[in-house]
């Protein structure tokens, strides 16, 4: 009985556990990784790639402070065609609290709209990550401010 | 024996279960009251008490993309001369998942600088919110972007 009971109990502690810990540098690596893995499918106009890097409820703020779901964020990017280039001594940080990371980020984007015209332009964002119940790292929120680049 | 087996057993699982388990309206209107509490406090000029919503690895980035830890922040608040007045928020959304949650927000507010000009600024911000291991919620990031308004 006292067996049973342990086991049970046992079985009930793994249930209420989080899944494998990660060190605070791990979790960065992995969110910078999929980070720079968003900004390659947005490139390539992968969007279902794209898609796979946000939450369902995924909001994203644009430099004028128009908020964005999902869909309006996808469609906002199918628009027109943008390519980020690698930034010069680029620099991010990443803000780790348990099932929480906040990426600090910055990008060179040529941007091109329809009418065939490039715009390079620096990007500057705050990505909020959280760990959902599979594992996976998804981005919750996003604003970004963006101004021509030197 | 196994009475007291099962008491520590049971008070295991207790320390396991999430110390404050939240539905997601309860968070977000703590959260907005945070909010609210933290534009008070700086319109008050309470830095200590603004000082007390941000994690000590807080990190702020403004409409121009520059980046500021919790000191910055505070010391630019707090030096800039400017008087802050007239807040009111204004329609706000937030994104809850597990222990993270993202204010979106926005408001209006007065700023009367050195020389006595006054203008009008409305602020569109991203704050990441995480609740403590002692129930707190803090913010962790911010992104905002604001312009004058007539």
């Amino acid at each position: 009985m006292l067996r049973t009971l342990l086991l049970v109990l046992g079985l009930a502690g793994l249930g209420a556990g989080s899944l494998p810990a990660q060190s605070d540098a791990a979790i960065s690596k992995g969110i910078h990784d999929r980070e720079v893995q968003w900004r390659t499918a947005i490139s390539m106009g992968n969007w279902s790639a794209v898609e796979s890097f946000m939450a369902p409820d995924f909001v994203a703020t644009d430099p004028d402070g128009k908020r964005m779901d999902r869909n309006a964020y996808l469609k906002a990017l199918q628009k027109g065609a943008a390519t980020f280039a690698a930034v010069p001594e680029p620099t991010y940080k990443v803000l780790v609290y348990g099932k929480t990371a906040v990426h600090l980020g910055e990008a060179n984007l040529m941007a091109t709209g329809r009418d065939g015209a490039g715009t390079r332009m620096h990007i500057v964002w705050t990505d909020t990550w959280v760990r959902t119940v599979d594992g996976q790292w998804v981005c919750l929120a996003s604003q970004y401010v963006e101004h021509a680049a030197q | 024996m196994l009475r007291k087996l099962l008491v520590v057993l049971g008070l295991a699982a207790l320390a396991a279960v999430p110390l404050q388990a939240q539905d997601s309206a309860t968070v977000a209107k703590a959260v907005n009251d945070l909010e609210v509490q933290w534009g008070a406090s700086i319109v008050a000029g309470n830095w200590a008490a603004v000082e007390s919503f941000l994690t000590p690895g807080f990190v702020f980035t403004d409409g121009a993309g520059k980046r500021v830890d919790r000191a910055a922040y505070i010391a630019g608040l707090r030096d800039s001369g400017d008087r802050l007045s007239n807040l009111a928020g204004g329609p706000y959304t937030v994104l809850v998942s597990g222990n993270t949650a993202v204010h979106l927000g926005e408001a209006t507010w007065t700023v009367t600088d050195k020389k006595g000009k006054v203008t009008k600024n409305h602020e569109v911000w991203t704050d990441t919110w995480v609740l403590q291991a002692n129930g707190m919620w803090l913010c962790m990031a911010g992104q905002s972007v604001s312009s004058s308004v007539k």
